[in-house]
């Protein structure tokens, strides 16, 4: 996982290799993988979808297209939850 | 039951992480150290599945416990009512994620004089509390137990005697922390070690996790070592410290040299050293940690009124011990209790006949 500043959203939590995000709306925990914990940390920050998208471009091997795809894909399964911020 | 070696071998894993040839991994799951080693990347052999389970379920768990409370924190809030969340929970902050310290109950001070409203305004929004015991509250995953002193004195009132911080001090030092991403009230830092290495011996270092909370929490950067030997002095509790500090050095974990030096000066003798040591192998049966602890006592006559009271302690308390004697028969509680002790005693002495402490572990 990338090296970021300790977390202080207590709704997403990092994991040696992935998250876990609270939807305190279905009352159940997300355990998410490596890039979809990236994905919510940083939309949960307040990054937009381009940056995010950006953000997994320099990091990972993946096409833009596919990188633009599961981005959009989780931020939608997150705004599905309401969890505290 | 593991052996001392063995138990000392988990602690230096937990606190430094490393390598080990041979774990033993019946232990590792009964400690609830797994989420630990996975964090730390100590090789799990062909448990590798397991542990991961475990650790997320513990991260899960841990995130929804400290959810409920921090919902219940910002009612308290809202009330006008502030609790200081005491280690366990509070020391979650000393560890890499959610998923390395398994928690039980959560343990809060209340402000002094404050404990049995706090406890009220719980009952209003929901909570339950135990039949007897009317600081202890649970509601949906949660289980709440409130102090309004750090060491439950109000229950044994002579417990005063083996170290006591004073409940006003306390408070006049308290201070905010994160605790995995919640803004919560905790204890001074030096107070939070004194009450860790307290609690862990009192309860014979049941759970190995006492002792790595320990040594995480010596290399705060925020403590001041000066400041604990003198506050440790001056409210009887440097010797629980010093214990603690004794097995960390048998288990060879890293500590600050401010630590080490204090320990060099003031090192346990060697019958103590002998005790602890058998006490960490029989962590699970026995309770002769909180001999050890009552041991610190310098006065003999204090000690011995510690004794008595743990023994016998007031009928309001046995009762709580024996929850199913009706109130209208406490008396009865007596007998009871010498049942009890006599049956303990008993296991005790045969579980000190085979198992004297592993030579190497002791020499420390």
């Amino acid at each position: 996982m990338m090296d970021t500043p300790e977390c202080s959203d207590a709704a997403f939590r990092r994991l040696t290799d992935g998250g876990l995000f609270y939807d305190e709306r279905h009352g159940c925990i997300h355990h998410l993988n490596e890039t979809a914990a990236i994905i919510c940390e940083n939309w949960r920050q307040g990054l937009k979808e381009e940056d995010i998208v950006d953000l997994l471009l320099r990091n990972y091997e993946v096409d833009m297209a596919v990188a633009a795809d599961h981005v959009r894909g989780t931020i939608a399964q997150l705004r599905g939850s309401k969890s505290p911020s | 039951m593991t052996t001392t070696l063995h138990a000392l071998d988990l602690v230096r894993l937990g606190a430094d992480g490393g390598d080990l040839r041979k774990i033993h991994s019946d232990t590792v799951c009964s400690e609830g150290l797994e989420g630990l080693l996975v964090a730390r990347r100590v090789p799990s052999g062909a448990d590798q599945a397991g542990w991961r389970d475990a650790y997320v379920t513990t991260a899960a768990r841990t995130v929804v416990v400290l959810q409920e409370l921090a919902g219940t924190l910002r009612q308290l809030h809202a009330s006008g009512t502030e609790v200081v969340v005491l280690p366990g929970a509070a020391l979650l902050r000393f560890y890499p994620d959610a998923g390395c310290r398994p928690m039980d109950d959560i343990d809060l001070l209340c402000a002094p004089g404050q404990c049995a409203a706090v406890a009220g305004l719980l009952l209003q929004r929901g909570w339950a509390a135990t039949p007897r015991h009317p600081d202890l509250l649970s509601k949906g995953h949660v289980c709440l137990d409130l102090h309004e002193d750090l060491f439950h004195c109000e229950r044994i009132g002579a417990r005063r005697y083996a170290g006591w911080l004073d409940p006003q001090d306390v408070w006049s030092r308290r201070r905010r922390a994160s605790v995995q991403g919640i803004d919560v009230w905790v204890l001074g830092p030096e107070d939070e070690v004194l009450y860790t290495a307290a609690h862990a011996l009192r309860h014979s270092y049941r759970r190995l996790t006492w002792l790595i909370d320990l040594a995480l929490q010596l290399r705060d950067e925020k403590l001041d070592m000066g400041r604990l030997r003198t506050l440790g002095g001056s409210c009887g509790l440097a010797r629980p410290v010093l214990f603690g500090l004794a097995l960390l050095q048998a288990a060879r974990v890293e500590l600050p040299p401010p630590a080490r030096d204090w320990y060099d000066e003031c090192a346990p003798g060697a019958l103590e050293l002998h005790l602890l040591h058998w006490t960490l192998g029989a962590r699970q049966t026995t309770c002769v940690g909180e001999m050890l602890w009552y041991w610190t006592s310098p006065s003999w006559s204090d000690r011995g009124r510690l004794f008595q009271e743990f023994v016998f302690p007031r009928t309001e308390v046995l009762l709580q011990v024996f929850p199913r004697v009706p109130r209208s028969l406490a008396p009865v509680v007596y007998g009871l209790r010498c049942g009890q002790l006599m049956k303990r005693f008993l296991l005790e002495m045969l579980a000190m006949m085979p198992a004297p402490a592993n030579r190497r572990a002791r020499r420390g």
